[in-house]
């Protein structure tokens, strides 16, 4: 009982061979940047764009196979997808467009628009039903395509970067929503997004893909810990510190990790402390000294030994076991003057409005 | 070309937009309110002209009111006969160009530049009693010439151009993309059709039949040719106009007023009503 795809699908020029694997109560995130093959793998899944080669099945049941011309017709596939551009039918209401697939699999009327009024209602959206895409907010309208999505019962959701087109308040209410639909889902859940954070948050494996290929895949935890890429790196490789947002001062809060505390900028949207809040933090935003830095600006320093120094072309990547530990990206050239090596002694600093944070 | 001429060429022709603007406004204007002159001119030499104490017995006669019937029927008919054959033929037209699309556009097209009368020969060539088609409707038992039903031919040949063309429009500016999502949300190719794809094209749909009935209300050539003139068979207003203009050129000028009219409440009416808010 799972997803198997294993395809090679040719666009005009461009060419995506992937091959990526998801089971059942789990969230798959296909994290890439813009144009690395992710929406055409999505397309590809739903049957919109037939693979040139190679397979897709769910659950045993074969939906494509190009060397034996199995094509499945997207409607024939029990699959339902968010796609990026929405693609909600501005003629038909919110209920209208939820009961759609209902309808469609032959439910009839009144059946079919209780269902899409009790799901817009678990969503959040029991009052906009009878308001048309045109007049919903971008908010709104990702709930809708959402539950539209949903109606169908389908065993895949695909989900096509959902929080791209929203602004950040929109972001934060949607993508806790998603983080309460997807645990909620009993099929498999792919979700296809550029942004690691997002990828982190709401998905239980990464696959990354980068020019049309699949360059790694693995918890976000093993991702981090050993990147083959340097996109990889650049991506998970980020200082994630995650704990209890506590104010500080005005303006001011304190990100309390397990493994220690960090200064943060108090963010807006927060009146009080705030649980399981995330924090992230470049590499290239961390300095090291070897003496505690006097006089800085820099809210946060922290003192530790460093455990590795690993070199990428003109760039070192040093890991510092401090409390919480932190890894620093610096030149090749100032790793070699400051001496860093294994067992040195040295102090991080970064200030208080690098680390950027990510509310619940 | 060096940074200074290339600003002094960018502030002359800055200066020149102002002034070439405002004498191709002028310009404009000008040639506009000729161009309306046109159209507003002889309706208005027509209705200057209309007997006015005589028009209530001609627009009520027998003669006027069975034509007008008539008219409405017929151009009412032949805008349906035309979605319904239009409609494919603009989806074929709207989809990925395939080897002799141009061709079938242009065929399609051509009843919109031909001379009815034309038109006329030519379907009583192909449906005539002797004609390749119409011989073998007559053995059917099937008369079209010099029938209503041949009316409804003849007018459907000139204004179905009009439907296809407009909804042709429509379908290549309407968003595949919400047909391919209705495909992933299960829905068969006849329920998106019915659901998503008409709906959307409404405004063109209703745009083209509005243009079209009013192109076949209008006909005359092709149906006095092809159909003849036989009162209350298939003789419509325009051809009680033309009948009426050998005798009676003050009745006939009363009779064209309905036309008048008639068009211009459907055009403004409807054209505005769906067009106008898009």
């Amino acid at each position: 009982m799972s997803l198997s795809i294993d395809v090679l699908v040719r666009r005009g020029p461009f060419d995506l061979r992937a091959a990526v694997e998801a089971a059942p109560g789990e969230t798959v995130a296909l994290l890439g940047p813009n144009g690395s093959g992710k929406s055409t793998l999505v397309h590809a899944v739903a049957g919109l764009v037939p693979p040139s080669e190679g397979r897709v099945s769910l659950d045993g049941e074969v939906l494509d196979d190009a060397s034996r011309r199995v094509h499945r017709h997207p409607r024939a596939r029990p699959v339902g997808v968010v796609f990026q551009d929405l693609r909600l039918f501005p003629h038909l209401t919110a209920v209208e467009n939820v009961a759609f697939p209902l309808r469609a699999a032959g439910v009839p009327r009144p059946k079919a628009r209780e269902r899409a009024r009790s799901l817009l209602a678990e969503l959040g959206l029991a009052a906009r039903g009878t308001a048309r895409p045109p007049d919903l907010s971008g908010g709104e309208a990702q709930r809708v395509a959402l539950a539209r999505a949903l109606a169908g019962s389908p065993r895949l959701l695909l989900l096509d970067e959902p929080l791209s087109a929203l602004d950040v308040r929109a972001r934060r209410e949607i993508r806790s929503l998603l983080r309460r639909v997807l645990a909620g889902f009993e099929g498999i859940r792919v979700l296809v997004t550029h942004d690691p954070v997002e990828a982190m948050m709401l998905a239980d494996r990464l696959v990354l893909l980068e020019d049309g290929r699949v360059t790694q895949e693995g918890t976000p935890e093993e991702i981090r810990t050993g990147p083959r890429t340097h996109y990889a790196a650049e991506l998970v490789g980020m200082n994630l510190f995650g704990g209890k947002l506590v104010p500080l001062e005005p303006g001011v809060g304190r990100l309390e990790t397990p493994t220690g505390h960090v200064v943060v900028a108090w963010p807006e949207e927060a009146a009080g402390p705030v649980e399981e809040t995330i924090g992230l933090l470049r590499p290239a935003d961390v300095a090291l000294h070897l003496a505690y830095p006097e006089g800085g600006s820099a809210r946060n320093v922290l003192e530790g030994t460093v455990i590795s120094v690993a070199r990428e072309g003109e760039r070192a990547r040093v890991r510092i076991a401090s409390s919480p530990p932190v890894v620093a990206d610096v030149t090749a050239g100032s790793a070699q003057a400051l001496g860093l090596r294994e067992g040195v002694r040295v102090w991080a600093s970064f200030k208080a409005l690098e680390v950027r944070l990510v509310l619940p | 070309m060096s940074v200074g001429s290339r600003d002094a060429t960018a502030a002359r022709s800055s200066f020149g937009s102002t002034v070439e603007t405002r004498l191709a406004l002028a310009c404009g204007a000008v040639l506009g309110t000729a161009g309306l002159a046109l159209v507003i001119l002889p309706i208005a030499g027509l209705v200057g002209r209309v007997p006015w104490s005589r028009a209530g017995d001609v627009l009520s006669s027998d003669g006027a009111l069975t034509a007008l019937a008539l008219s409405l029927r017929v151009s009412t008919s032949a805008a349906l006969l035309a979605l319904v054959l239009g409609f494919p033929l603009a989806w074929v037209l709207a989809r990925p160009p395939f080897p002799g699309q141009s061709l079938v556009r242009a065929v399609v097209v051509l009843p919109l530049v031909l001379p009815p009368v034309v038109g006329g020969v030519a379907l009583l060539a192909a449906l005539g009693r002797r004609g390749v088609v119409g011989g073998v409707l007559a053995d059917l038992g099937v008369g079209l010439p010099f029938t209503t039903a041949g009316a409804v031919v003849a007018a459907t040949f000139v204004c179905f151009p009009l439907l296809v063309l407009a909804i042709e429009g429509g379908l290549s500016s309407l968003d595949r993309r919400l047909e391919q999502a209705a495909a992933t949300l299960g829905a068969s190719a006849w329920y998106t059709l019915r659901r998503v794809t008409l709906p959307l094209l409404r405004p063109q749909i209703v745009a083209g039949l509005v243009l079209a009935w009013a192109r076949a209300l209008g006909e005359f050539g092709a149906t006095i040719t092809f159909a003849g003139n036989l009162r209350g068979r298939t003789q419509t207003l325009p051809l009680a106009v033309y009948e009426t203009l050998q005798s009676d050129p003050a009745s006939a000028i009363a009779l064209s007023l309905i036309l008048v009219v008639l068009s211009l409440t459907v055009l403004v009416a409807l054209r505005g009503r769906f067009l106008a808010a898009r």
